[in-house]
């Protein structure tokens, strides 16, 4: 990444999404399952088009 | 919502990077979509900070006085990420109370707007509804309208 349009370039190039990253993003993505599981979800919602 | 967001670039598969400016401070922001496993099509949304040594915090406060503008960029990867997941639903809840609080205020902004493609949903009390103002969410499902 060199520039955000006319922001400062963002110097620090470690990579973000690294393994250790992708796993709080699953992480996260567990936690939501969790909550998920207690919700009662309309129809609307549950439908899955894909 | 005429806030506009931050440019950003995408870094992988539903992973998008920003920086989040003001006179104080510049902070590297993520948003991440990650597939829910179990849930057929739902992704949940990760707003973080990017902390110096390359690692994610998603409790931090940054205070650096924009989050409308950092909402409008999240709408700004939703509109991206819709694109590539028509059918999806995107689930998100603040890491903190306070933070719920806080996306509560903005989406109300955005459920106004007429400028958008989004069905809101909020969570309350273990179930879901389609987004009401004044009501004390405890987390939100968004989905295109045409869905």
């Amino acid at each position: 990444m060199k520039t955000l349009g006319n922001k400062p370039i963002i110097k620090n190039k470690k990579a973000a999404n690294t393994g250790a990253n992708q796993s709080f993003f699953v992480q996260k993505a567990e936690e939501a399952a969790a909550f998920l599981d207690k919700i009662n979800l309309p129809p609307q919602l549950v439908e899955s088009k894909g | 919502m005429n806030q506009s967001g931050y440019n950003f670039i995408t870094k992988g598969e539903n992973y998008y990077e920003f920086l989040s400016v003001s006179e104080q401070k510049i902070i590297r922001k993520a948003i991440a979509y990650t597939s829910i496993i179990g849930q057929d099509n739902w992704f949940n949304l990760s707003l973080v900070d990017i902390l110096p040594d390359g690692t994610m915090d998603d409790k931090s406060v940054s205070d650096n006085g924009d989050m409308e503008q950092v909402f409008a960029t999240i709408i700004g990867t939703l509109d991206d990420f819709f694109e590539k997941n028509t059918h999806s639903k995107v689930f998100f809840k603040g890491s903190t109370e306070s933070r719920t609080r806080l996306y509560r205020v903005i989406i109300n902004k955005l459920k106004d707007s007429s400028d958008n493609n989004f069905q809101v949903w909020g969570v309350l009390n273990d179930s879901a509804e389609l987004f009401k103002s004044n009501q004390p969410y405890e987390a939100f499902v968004i989905r295109l309208k045409s869905n």
